[in-house]
């Protein structure tokens, strides 16, 4: 089956070529048995990351390294760090009520290798989470990153994006901010020189009423380092008084 | 006992005033359905000079190849099959109201475009269905070299030229599906042509009327405004009210010269069984300025984005637009601009109002190439739901090819705030008043660009189209 990733949820203007990465993926994602062999937490069930359900569907069937993690208040040291270089990767972070993690994930693929990865990230009640996605890789390496967020009530969630590697590198972030006082914060810094692609989407749902989210980007270019960023802020029916920033 | 009429602020706008319907009584029309019978029909029936002919054959093909486009609202209830293309209503035009046919005229004297005429405008052009009915323009106008016809006469006449050399030259055929179809079968629409240094003081205006239920209409309006001079160019629009859908796909381009100054203003009150697909594209020479001021009221879908291309160096381009979506009702409008020159600016406003489950979307562009040094752009958009049941989305996209820029985009969007409401009653207002004050407020400095009479108009449509809202 092939797909897209990267799209945005409201399309425009087919010529602008941004309603999705150009490229088109191949991969079987309907590959139930290596499901089988691990299980997670139904809460990430019904998750979609910003790189959309068919990247996410592909990672989940062919995934080679699933990382689970749950964190609960009062338990000792919760950041985790975790590295990877190349396959196909699926990371889960559970935050249990009043309970803080950080998750810091280097990326750091050598030359024409290349790496898939789904993270996601549900933060119960008060949870506060902080993300960070390095992305040091090597200038020949290809990276597709989908994260995805679910924020319940007073949570708090802030992504930091480090984007300085890959030649090719399809990033897309989506938090689903459903509780009240539930916040979401992306920031990304981004480098990218000689023939790099850039492309990222970003969103946030809100669904709480008074949920926050702010997602920013800044960064330099230089040859024919080409970039395209999506931003999506999209207020649902009920979120009274959201507030979304995307600059 | 009394009987108590219930007031409401309606109570002076008369939706007979756009909906009253004339019965259809024609001088030609062609079989519903696009085919090359019928554009060769059309090409006949016009008397179209021989590259006329040849482009609509070229423009059904494109036409034919070209897809629906999948990006906007969804125009499903729109089927071509279904459509007539060219209605030719009785009587030529004419330059004297009192030869118009005598049901045309009462059409526009009850949509009040003579006695507008009379009162604030240098010249006047009056489309019914396919064909323009009345064009005049004030004698001194004339005198200073200013031509304002029908695009029919320019085409076959001293003009010729001209207008084969630019028409359909910035919005090709190829250009999207809808732009084929106007190619193909186009009728109608005006031509105007300012020399250098001349200034039209006062407006001149052209008002389309479409009557016949399942017709589609495609005027074309070719401006051509020479270096140092000014337009104000004004585009009225409205149909009766049918339960079978409509079709507007006009073309409108403008050329504007050095240092030139065109503004162009648009009421569009379609029925609510239209589609308007509509084009608007104007070219923008060094110090020239392009100004869009546009109320987009009626029509079951709308897609409108005026586009300028900003060639010269120092050009402009101002968009002021408010859209209002109620019932039934997606319309899907905005604006595109590409800089080409250096030290060129944009700037986009945009206000939306939806109410009872209307859908608006904002959509804009801005393109800055690798040339346009210095230039900047603002693009700002706020948008005003009335109920939980309306939608309003903002889509805005920038393509920057030049770091030593300044952009900027901003989006506001919510709804009418309870506390503001309260304050209003609090002072002696009602509930209806308050809201009504509220989204008046609201519309008002896209009102402040319009003429008076216009402003008026848009005052007038947005409480009529408050009433479903109030109570």
């Amino acid at each position: 089956m092939s797909y897209r990733v990267n799209t945005i949820p409201m399309p425009t203007w087919n010529h602008l070529k941004v309603n999705y990465a150009p490229e088109v993926f191949e991969r079987d994602i309907n590959n139930s048995k290596k499901l089988e062999k691990y299980s997670v937490s139904p809460v990430f069930d019904d998750m979609v990351s910003g790189a959309g359900a068919d990247f996410d569907n592909d990672v989940k069937a062919n995934a080679s390294v699933i990382k689970c993690k749950s964190v609960a208040a009062k338990s000792g040291d919760n950041t985790f760090v975790s590295e990877y270089k190349e396959g196909v990767v699926r990371e889960c972070l559970e935050v249990f009520e009043g309970a803080e993690a950080e998750l810091v994930q280097i990326i750091d693929s050598e030359n024409e290798e290349q790496l898939d990865i789904l993270t996601q990230v549900y933060a119960h009640r008060d949870a506060k989470v902080k993300l960070y996605l390095l992305n040091l890789s090597g200038i020949r390496s290809d990276v597709r990153s989908g994260v995805a967020i679910k924020a319940e009530e007073n949570a708090d969630i802030e992504v930091v994006r480090i984007a300085i590697g890959s030649l090719r590198a399809l990033y897309g972030i989506r938090s689903e901010l459903i509780g009240d006082n539930s916040r979401c914060n992306v920031t990304t810094a981004y480098l990218a020189d000689n023939d790099e692609v850039l492309d990222m989407n970003d969103s946030t749902n809100f669904y709480g009423k008074e949920t926050f989210s702010e997602i920013k980007a800044i960064g330099l270019l230089s040859g024919r380092a080409y970039k395209t960023l999506r931003k999506t802020v999209d207020f649902k029916r009920g979120c009274v008084h959201a507030i979304g920033h995307e600059g | 006992m009394f009987e108590v009429e219930e007031k409401t602020r309606v109570d002076a706008i008369d939706r007979t005033l756009y909906d009253f319907k004339d019965k259809l009584d024609p001088a030609m029309i062609v079989n519903s359905g696009l085919t090359e019978k019928v554009v060769r029909q059309i090409s006949l029936e016009k008397e179209d000079p021989e590259w006329m002919a040849e482009f609509r054959f070229e423009a059904l093909k494109t036409y034919n190849s070209l897809d629906i486009p999948t990006w906007g609202p969804p125009i499903d209830g729109l089927d071509m099959d279904n459509i007539v293309t060219y209605v030719r209503p009785k009587g030529e035009m004419s330059a004297k109201w009192e030869d118009v046919p005598e049901d045309i005229k009462n059409t526009f004297e009850k949509l009040g475009i003579p006695q507008s005429e009379r009162k604030s405008l240098a010249g006047v052009g009056a489309q019914y269905d396919s064909e323009i009915v009345y064009h005049n323009v004030r004698k001194e106008v004339e005198a200073q070299g200013v031509i304002y016809t029908d695009i029919e006469s320019a085409l076959k006449g001293d003009m010729a030229d001209v207008v084969r050399s630019h028409f359909m030259k910035l919005i090709p055929p190829t250009d999207h599906k809808f732009a084929a179809l106007h190619g193909a079968v186009w009728s109608g629409g005006s031509f105007v042509y300012v020399p250098k240094g001349v200034s039209v003081e006062i407006p001149l205006q052209s008002y389309f009327r479409l009557n016949a239920p399942g017709a589609g209409q495609f005027e074309h309006t070719l401006i051509i405004v020479e270096d140092d001079a000014y337009l104000h160019f004004i585009e009225g629009c409205s149909a009766p009210k049918y339960n079978i859908a409509n079709l507007h796909a006009g073309c409108v381009e403008i050329y504007i010269g050095k240092n030139s100054r065109v503004r162009y203003s648009t009421i569009e009150n379609w029925s609510k069984n239209m589609y308007n697909l509509n084009s608007k594209r104007a070219i923008v020479e060094e110090g020239g300025i392009i100004e869009w001021v546009s109320g987009s009221f009626g029509s079951h879908t709308s897609y409108l984005y005026p586009m300028s291309i900003l060639k010269g160096d120092n050009s402009r381009m101002e968009y002021t637009g408010i859209t209002f979506a109620g019932e039934g009702q997606e319309l899907d409008t905005g604006a595109k601009v590409i800089h080409m020159g250096r030290n060129t600016s944009s700037h986009i406003t945009t206000k939306s109002i939806s109410r009872d489950g209307g859908k608006s979307n904002f959509r804009s562009e801005v393109k800055i190439t690798r040339e346009a040094e210095n230039s900047k752009s603002a693009v700002t958009c706020e948008s005003l739901m009335l109920d939980d049941q309306s939608r309003s989305d903002t889509i805005p996209v920038s393509d920057i090819r030049n770091s030593k820029v300044d952009i900027g985009h901003e989006a506001k969007i919510g709804r009418i705030s309870e506390d503001s409401i309260f304050y209003l009653m609090s002072r002696g207002l009602s509930e209806d008043d308050a809201k009504a004050l509220i989204v008046g407020g609201f519309a008002e400095p896209i009102a402040k660009e319009l003429p008076v009479e216009y402003a008026v108009e848009m005052n007038n449509l947005i409480n009529l189209e408050m009433k479903g809202s109030i109570g």
